[in-house]
């Protein structure tokens, strides 16, 4: 690791939320998705060489109780218009992966004047064209076989030293903070009609081998876009910034760079 | 003490390698499983054994609430007690329980107990469950809003039970400009509320502040002590009363023979069946998430230890009430005593125990224990005070 780290706690309308700050640039807002919301991957490393990346845990992530107010996505979307205000993050541009991606599409849709450019990353949130196979009813290690083209690039839970069962009830939580976005549909049916108010410059990143939502339809997501640029990154799955961190920060770095200061 | 006959209705041909085929005889297995013209049959035996509890002097029949499973084929509990509202003439039918969190309307399930219980004079028992985790996927629920739609379900159908409609209700949950419950129930100020539970300290509490009869089933002797202690503890303590035996069941297999090895051997290979194909539950369907507490899940975790296997329901919690009319008379007053319960909830049939051989050992219970079991009528269970 490259980048000097800190870990701050920012109140966020009463709601206590962590969150990961590090590098030095343009402000860059990670969303993480389902999973890892409380490390710093290499993927936010090599960003934070041209950004201030911020990757805040979304509510009842990273330990933190789940809030009764939270719903469904809309209200974590609202969650982060209040949460860019606190911070004072003057348009940043914003990467959202998996579950993360449809919350910065909610985001982006109703608030596009608070969006330089965003980055969709094997996003949720459009209606898949087939079902979507079902995480949470799977066994952890055939889940991990949906997500990840090969063996998890992250270590088993205890192998940092920590204590395996703390990590097992913290993903217990996070899957039922996951659930509560996730659990009756992993779409917004509304979503498609309302993705034309994505005006800032947009990029979609998706993995080639993404079993759980295939690179087709991260190509129907960009086409559906005004002006989407679509990257399919072949031979990687769902958690492309895990499996492919340095050809992922490559390419947000360039796309985002080129935007900043562009039309929204 | 009371005597429930308790019944599942299980499918009995859930193939042997279920687990490996299906991963669970739950929300997987392929209803092509399920052979309707089999199916016509069963629900006639099983039925028939329930009306024979109820001439043979039975307080009670229960039926309960399971969806897309082999486990129990009863998914909508109220549709069984109609048809035994109609062929039982004294025996309370007991719901055990309708699952009104998996309800997206609560209000249809205030309708039907009403309904059941002006129809039978009275006769409805009416249980109250989340369901068990299986059934979030099968109806597609959320899973972390389980507790908070159970509550606000139940407050719901208590207050359309008892406080003259129309009234609106603002839920979190549910929402109606007009609740206003025809007919109502018979019983006043509402048939009995049971809660049926695997020992959540949650439901303890919440059942105890109630007054509302505690279930627990599957669940070890020690342990199930423990939580009828803590609910007598909490009643006396916290609530300010005192909690007698007709606020606890003990549930249990029972099969009487006329030698104990018989009925060890007769019961063995349903007890197995139950275990391993009924019962074939992985972790993560049984304890989806957010249907439970962090720390429940933590305590959960410990006991099984990570990557052990799933503990299997006791069905002889206490002293096993398999064998002769004798020792199980003799076991079943020690194990009520023991846990303290004056609800004695008898399964009879198990797993794939057919039904020849479930009426010769509920007729030999008529016959040789039933007649010697302290029978005095214990107080009517306390109702809720919500009005």
């Amino acid at each position: 690791m490259t980048a000097d780290v800190r870990t701050t706690t920012i109140d966020v309308r009463g709601t206590t939320v962590p969150c990961l700050v590090g590098g030095d640039g343009p402000p860059l807002l990670w969303l993480h998705g389902a999973g890892g919301s409380d490390s710093w991957s290499p993927a936010q490393d090599a960003l934070a060489t041209a950004f201030t990346v911020w990757a805040p845990a979304h509510p009842g992530f990273a330990g933190t109780p789940l809030p009764d107010w939270v719903r469904d996505v809309h209200d974590l979307a609202f969650h982060y218009v209040d949460f860019l205000a606190t911070t004072s993050l003057d348009r940043p541009t914003v990467v959202g992966i998996s579950l993360g991606g449809w919350i910065a599409t909610d985001l982006a849709v109703h608030r596009p004047d608070l969006v330089d450019a965003l980055v969709l990353v094997d996003a949720l949130g459009l209606r898949p064209e087939s079902p979507m196979p079902d995480l949470f009813i799977m066994e952890p290690a055939a889940a991990m076989g949906v997500l990840f083209n090969g063996p998890p690039p992250m270590p088993p839970p205890g192998a940092d030293g920590g204590d395996p069962m703390d990590m097992i009830v913290r993903m217990y939580e996070e899957q039922a903070a996951a659930a509560r976005i996730m659990w009756k549909r992993s779409y917004d049916p509304r979503l498609e009609r309302r993705l034309h108010h994505l005006t800032m410059p947009t990029l979609v990143i998706w993995g080639g081998d993404d079993r759980l939502l295939p690179a087709e339809h991260g190509r129907r997501l960009a086409d559906l876009i005004p002006g989407a640029r679509v990257e399919i990154l072949d031979g990687v799955g769902h958690v492309v910034p895990l499996e492919a961190p340095d050809a992922f920060a490559r390419l947000v770095t360039e796309f985002a760079l080129a935007s900043i200061g562009g039309p929204s | 003490m009371k005597l429930f006959n308790f019944h599942l209705m299980p499918w009995p041909k859930i193939p042997a390698d279920v687990r490996e085929r299906y991963t669970s005889s739950w929300v997987l297995m392929p209803n092509t499983v399920y052979d309707p013209v089999e199916g016509t049959g069963l629900y006639a035996e099983y039925l028939d054994q329930l009306v024979f509890a109820d001439e043979i002097g039975f307080d009670a029949v229960c039926v309960n609430e399971h969806h897309q499973n082999g486990y129990g084929t009863m998914p909508s509990p109220n549709i069984i007690a109609g048809v035994l509202a109609g062929r039982t003439k004294n025996a309370k039918i007991a719901i055990l329980g309708n699952g009104i969190a998996l309800r997206e309307n609560p209000l249809r399930v205030a309708e039907e107990i009403a309904m059941l219980d002006v129809i039978t004079g009275g006769r409805i028992i009416s249980g109250f469950v989340r369901g068990i985790g299986a059934e979030y996927f099968s109806l597609n629920i959320d899973p972390s809003t389980s507790r908070a739609r159970f509550h606000e379900a139940h407050d719901l159908i208590v207050k359309a039970w008892t406080e003259p409609g129309p009234f609106a209700w603002d839920g979190e949950h549910y929402s109606y400009k007009y609740v206003n419950v025809w007919p109502r129930p018979l019983q006043q100020p509402h048939p009995p509320i049971f809660v049926p539970s695997q020992g959540s300290s949650e439901t303890i509490e919440w059942a105890a502040e109630h007054r509302y009869p505690y279930v627990c089933t599957y669940t070890p002797m020690p342990q199930l002590i423990r939580y009828y202690d803590e609910y007598r503890r909490l009643a006396e303590e916290r609530f300010g009363y005192t909690a007698g035996p007709e606020q606890f069941g003990w549930t249990s297999l029972i099969y009487v023979a006329e030698t104990e090895q018989e009925a060890l051997e007769a019961v063995a290979p349903h007890a197995q069946y139950f275990a391993e194909r009924c019962f074939a539950l992985p972790p993560q369907m049984l304890m989806p998430p957010g249907y439970t507490t962090s720390g429940s899940f933590r305590r959960m975790l410990e006991a099984r230890g990570i990557g052990g296997p799933q503990a299997a329901p006791d069905l002889n919690a206490g002293e096993v009430l398999i064998g002769t009319p004798d020792q199980v008379g003799e076991r079943l007053v020690n194990n009520m005593e023991r846990c303290g319960a004056g609800i004695f909830m008898g399964m009879f049939q198990v797993g794939d125990m057919p039904h020849a051989k479930v009426m010769r050992s509920m007729e030999l219970f008529a016959d040789k224990v039933l007649p010697h079991l302290p029978r005095d009528p214990a107080p009517k269970p306390v109702t809720s005070s919500v009005a």
